[in-house]
Formats: structure tokens, sequence, C-alpha cells
């Protein structure tokens, strides 16, 4: 059975391009999130294998979600998706709780080398 | 590394351990709050735990897993009771027999079992741990993170060129590394591996536990690595100030020996080549020459510096010493240590050691009065024992004073008299006679003497050690105030001037430190055989052929030198067939030949390549 993903991005087309790549990996996208909120409420809801979580995001950031989700589930596992010139805040969001991050533009092969090393 | 060469390692370091260990608690002993002791003896016995298991001692890692448990509540309570205390100072005795025992290959003489389940009771339920990681503790040791001194694991990890934000990769590594095991320092720091310019390589300091493969997998699973190593660390601690921990290496000192051996030889060889070169030889010829000339006087300065050693190591561990003394002969007793930062050369050192604690010894038995007998006096009940090493020139002096009741010099005088010693009086009246009539050996082990003021137990082996040593001994006192002797030693012994002698055609070396003057031997004319004493300088003093001693006969010769000496006993005039020059010489061991006559304490090879005799000049007196 393979791994699922919550996918939370507030562009739909990141939503998507990330979905895309996953899913040609094997992976299925079990619910996606367009806000820091929907993001926590939908992972207490889905129970995740593995989230990919945006940065900047509305309602909520995606730091304050990666820390509701860890303090919630201690072995969560949130992958960030990091823009150019954020490198500050993918630091704080791997002391939030973070496992791993990649970095935009999304290289597909990155994305899936990330969600394999923080399922181990 | 080789299963011989890391339990060598693991000896060396896990007695410092122990050494800081013992001076941790006694330092808790009189202060118990102090937090900082508390987590040094934690961090200490964590060390050690991890080493132990390292090296198979799976026994000695459970105990001092017990030992950290009760120290992990202690850290939380802020104090170590009574019994905890005696109990982790067990604790460190049992470990001392173990790591002697793992040293002689055989196995622990002690049940450890036993401690173990005794260090478990007195721990505090919540900190015994269960598969030996402290979370909470580890935690608080990576936020201080600053000292390398436990590190038992170096890391270096370099993180691939294509890697996006690389110190946000190093975030994890950091993070991934201490899971495994305290992460005791980073470099570069946060702030720097932010910084555009940073080469994605970073060392990370790890404390004991885990295992390199371990340490590897993990660094790896951070992902975007290019290469990672895991080597054990090798810190020469205590050498070093901490800052500078980190660029060490540990040297056995049997290498820094054969460096010093070396370069002596290169000295002296040196030394002949100067010699030869004729002072009309063609000027570039001098001029290299000269230059290699000043560069062996550097390389023998810079491995000479190379061997220092702080007297701490010896140092630290006296307040055990004395504090088990003192608690056998209910005496109270404050240690003081002044100069433990002071560096010695490495064989000074080794060489220190016994002679101190024999005066510390003296001090705490015959020195220093019960607390009863003090408050009689109108003093403190608690006596005052202060050791102080100063730097004296080329020399180190070390001070053992304390603040007692004084060598009685009257009983000395009489015991000396006793004795056979004609002035013993007079010479009693003076600290310098005193301490001569101490080191005699008769007297310094006649009972009577050492149950009425002592001071006289192994005077005598201290100054025969210390003069060998091309040292001197001081001693002050003053009835009902104290008594304080110094030894001197100069800072390094491996070299040392020598005055040669001859007779019969061969040479002798003299430490010049002994030699107070010379003579000629036309003091000696109209006497038919040698005298047993001659009168130099105004004072009178043995006279010792040393044709005699080497078994040759002994004639009266007018035309040779007389060699005023400072042996443990007095002077003596040693009778020599000529005195030819004052040289610097590398003294080497002799080995003991079983029945051999010990008038020699070591040989040398003279400049101009002729080996040579060290006379002691102990053995003449």
């Amino acid at each position: 059975m393979s791994h699922r993903v919550l996918v939370c991005d507030d562009a739909l087309f990141m939503r998507t391009l990330v979905g895309d790549i996953l899913e040609q990996a094997g992976f299925s996208v079990c619910g996606q999130a367009e806000t820091g909120a929907q993001a926590v409420a939908q992972y207490k809801a889905l129970k995740p294998d593995v989230v990919t979580m945006d940065i900047v995001m509305p309602d909520m950031g995606g730091i304050d979600a990666v820390k509701e989700i860890t303090s919630w589930d201690p072995n969560a596992k949130v992958v960030m998706c990091s823009a150019m010139g954020q490198q500050a805040l993918v630091n704080e969001a791997l002391q939030a709780g973070a496992s791993d991050f990649v970095v935009k533009p999304f290289q597909p092969n990155r994305v899936i080398e990330a969600v394999q090393r923080v399922l181990g | 590394m080789d299963a011989r060469r890391m339990l060598a390692l693991f000896l060396a370091e896990g007695r410092e351990l122990l050494n800081r260990i013992d001076t941790e608690l006694l330092l808790l002993e009189r202060t118990p709050d102090s937090r900082n002791a508390v987590d040094s003896v934690f961090r200490a016995v964590h060390s050690l735990k991890g080493m132990s298991a390292t090296v198979g001692l799976g026994d000695a890692s459970a105990a001092l897993h017990a030992g950290e448990s009760i120290l992990a509540g202690a850290r939380d309570v802020g104090v170590l009771s009574v019994p905890q205390l005696t109990a982790l100072l067990e604790l460190n005795d049992a470990m001392r027999r173990v790591l002697d025992a793992a040293e002689r290959g055989t196995r622990t003489p002690i049940s450890l079992g036993v401690l173990t389940r005794a260090l478990e009771a007195l721990a505090p339920e919540a900190s015994i741990t269960r598969n030996g990681v402290d979370r909470q503790s580890a935690a608080r040791a990576v936020r201080r993170a600053t000292t390398t001194a436990d590190a038992q694991w170096r890391v270096d990890v370099s993180i691939s060129a294509d890697a996006s934000i690389p110190h946000a990769r190093a975030t994890i590594v950091l993070r991934k590394l201490a899971a495994l095991a305290t992460v005791l320092r980073v470099e570069p720091d946060a702030d720097a591996q932010a910084e555009d310019a940073w080469d994605r390589t970073l060392t990370i300091w790890l404390g004991a536990g885990s295992d390199a493969a371990v340490i590897e997998r993990a660094v790896k699973s951070a992902g975007d690595i290019a290469d990672v190593h895991v080597a054990r660390e090798v810190a020469l601690r205590g050498a070093a100030p901490e800052s500078d921990a980190a660029r060490t290496v540990r040297i056995p000192v049997r290498r820094l020996d054969d460096l010093l051996d070396l370069v002596g030889e290169l000295v002296l060889a040196r030394d002949r080549l100067v010699r030869v070169v004729s002072p009309d030889a063609d000027e570039h010829a001098r001029q290299a020459l000269d230059d290699a000339s000043r560069l062996v006087t550097q390389l023998r300065d810079a491995i000479l510096t190379s061997r220092m050693v702080p007297l701490a190591q010896v140092f630290d561990r006296f307040p055990r010493h004395v504090r088990d003394t003192a608690q056998l002969l209910g005496k109270d007793i404050d240690l003081v240590l002044e100069g433990r930062e002071l560096e010695v050369d490495r064989s000074l050192l080794d060489e220190l050691s016994d002679p101190l604690l024999h005066l510390l010894r003296n001090a705490v038995d015959h020195g220093l009065e019960s607390p009863a007998e003090r408050r009689v006096a109108g003093k403190d009940s608690r006596g005052r024992l202060v050791v102080r090493a100063t730097r004296d020139g080329s020399m180190v002096a070390v001070t053992v004073a304390d603040d007692g009741r004084g060598v009685n010099r009257q009983r000395v005088a009489d015991s000396a008299a006793r004795q056979g010693v004609t002035d013993a009086g007079a010479l009693a009246q003076h600290d310098a006679g005193l301490l001569q009539l101490l080191a005699r050996p008769g007297l310094s082990t006649a009972t009577a003497v050492t149950a009425i003021s002592g001071r006289g137990v192994g005077v005598d082996a201290v100054l025969s050690r210390v003069q060998a040593l091309g040292g001197r001994l001081d001693l002050a006192t003053a009835d009902g105030a104290g008594t304080a002797i110094t030894i001197r030693l100069p800072l390094t012994v491996a070299m040392l001037r020598a005055l040669l002698v001859r007779v019969a055609g061969e040479t002798y070396a003299i430490p010049l430190t002994m030699v107070r003057a010379t003579h000629l031997s036309d003091a000696l004319r109209g006497n038919a055989v040698v005298p047993d004493a001659i009168e130099l300088g105004g004072e009178r003093m043995p006279l010792v052929s040393l044709r005699a001693r080497l078994g040759l006969p002994a004639v009266v010769d007018v035309s040779g030198h007389l060699v005023v000496l400072e042996g443990a006993a007095g002077r003596v005039a040693l009778l020599v067939d000529a005195c030819t020059s004052q040289v610097e010489i590398v003294v080497k061991p002799l080995q003991k030949v079983r029945g051999a006559a010990t008038m020699f304490s070591g040989g040398t090879i003279l400049p101009d390549g002729t080996p040579s005799l060290i006379l002691d000049i102990n053995s003449l007196t």
C-alpha cells in the first residue's frame, strides 16, 4: 500500500505540481490544504504518512502549522516547501519540528528524495 | 585503531576523568550546592561510562550508569546527600581498580554488581533512565555546547555543492546526531553557516555513546551529504586551554621521549660539528653551519615545550589523598592548591608526584595537630595545608606548608646526637642544618623521632630523589607556627649542565647543581694517605677519593682537583684527577643491574662522542 501524503500550499498550481510529482512516484495524495489552519485540521482528520508544507500561507503560516501538527503528533513527518530567500524561515521550521525541506523551483527527484528520506 | 592503542587511550583519559571526579566530589563535600561541580562530575561519569562500554567493560559501564543516575537526580535537586557522595567516591575507587586490572589484562578483582545495586538504591527513581539516555540532560548539554573536553567522536561533514540552503541541511544533520549522543560543539557556528562564504563543511564533536557506523548512517540520512568522516576524538586534555582542545592530539609520552632523545643527540652532533669546522673554513660553510645550529636549538626548545604539562595532573590527586589521611587520623584540614596551571616537563611531573605525596603525608600526620590540640594552642581547629607552585627562573618551586606545630629542634638534635652526630645541637639551630639532620637516613627511620615530632619520615628519600634530578630542598620551620618544605627542580630534567671530571683516563659527569666549589688538590700536600676529612673554605667536610670508589688504588694527587658537592647529608669533597669542562648533557637512564654498584644515576654521550657515566652524589656521601 502506497504512502499517503497531505499537500499544503496556498497556490493550486503548486499543489497540483507537487501532487503530480508524488503520484507519479507511487505515493497517494490523500488531501490538500491551502491555509495553515486547514493543514492542521486535515492532518488530524487524515493522519497522513507525510505532509508537504508551504511556508507562506494565509490563516496561520506553515511554520506555526508545523508546530501545531508536531505537538499533536510528535512523530509527524513534515517536508517544508520553501522559495529561495526563505533560508532563515526554513531553519525556523526545522527547529519547530519539520523533518526536511525542498526548495522551489521543485526538481521532481529532489521532492521525491526528501519525502522518501523522512519516511526512512 | 588497534585494540592496544584504544586501551591505552582509554586508560589515560579514564584516569584523568577519575581524578576530575575525585576533585569535584571533594569540592561538593565542602560546598554541597555547587551546580557546576555536579554538572562536571555528571559529564565525567557519563564520558567514562561510554568509554567503558566501548572497550567492553560492560559491568563498569553499568555501575557508572547507576552513578550517573544519582548525579542526574542531583542536577535537578542541586545537591548530593552524604551517602550519595560516599557511594560515588567508592565508585571512583572501584573504577581505578577496574582500570588497573584492564591495564594488566586481568579480570576486574571486585564484584561491581553489589556496588551497582547500592548506587541504584541511592538514585532518585525518576532519573534512572531506561537505555542510558537522558534526553533532557542531553538537550541541556547541547545548549551549553562550548567544550570538546568530553568529546569522544569528531564528525567531519561536507554538504553537497548543489544542496539548497546548506545551513538548514546542517540543522538536520545536528538533529540526527543529537538523537545519538550529546552534541558538544559545532564548528562553524550557526551564524557562520548562514553566510554565503561558508564552505559547506562542518565539524561536530559528540560525547560518549553510539558507534562510528551508526553516526555515519545518521549523517547520511540527513540528505545532500557529499562526504562524512567519523573519527574517535583524541584531545590532549588538560595540556591546553579548553578553547584549544579541538586542535590538540594525544601522544604517548614515550614518543615525546624518543623525540627528545633524538634532538638531544642532534644537539651533541651539532656541537661536534661546530668543533671540527675550523675557524678559517669557507664563510658560506660557516654561515650554513650557524643557521643549522640555530635551528637545532629552536627545534630542541620546541620539543621541550611540547612536553610541558600542567601540574594540575599531579595536584588534583592531593585533595583525595589529604582527605583520606586526615579522616584516618581524625584531623580537620583545609587544603589549598596554588599554581596548578604551572607547566613543567612531563618527566618531572612523574618525579614530583611521590616526593610531594610524601611531604603531604608527613604534614598531615606529624606537622598538623589534632583539632583539640590546636584549640588549646589558640589556633583555628581546622589546620591549613598549602601546596604552592611557582616558577623560579629555570626552576619550578613547589612548597608544602602547614600551620602546624613546627619541627622540634631539640628532639631532632638529641636524636641525631644519639646517632653520633657531633655538632647536632648547633646544626639543629638553623633550618639548613636541621634539614641536614632530618635527611640522615638513620635518623629519618628512627621511630622515636617520628613519634615525637615527625618530619623525619622519608625526608632522606625525598631529598635524594630531588637531588638526583638536579634540584634542591629547603626547610623553614617555626615552633608552634608551622613548617614549609620547598622542592626546587629544573623545569626539564632530561637535559642538564654538568661538570666533567677525569679519573684514570675516564670522564665522569656531575650535575652542576650539586657542585658548590672546586679547589686545587694541593691542599692535600704533606699527607701520606688520602685523609677521611679536609678543611676547605673554613669548613670541615668528609673527603672521598673517586679513584678509591672506582676500585682503584687511592693516591694523594696534589695536581688534581677537589670538588665540593652538596649531597643529602651535607657537603663532601671529591678528589678527582682533573676538572675538564662544563657541558650540557642529555641524561639517559641506566638499566639497573642486580647487585651492581649504584654510584651512577645515569649515562650520557659527551660532545666528543664518548660515553660517560653520571655520578650519583648521594651514594658518595
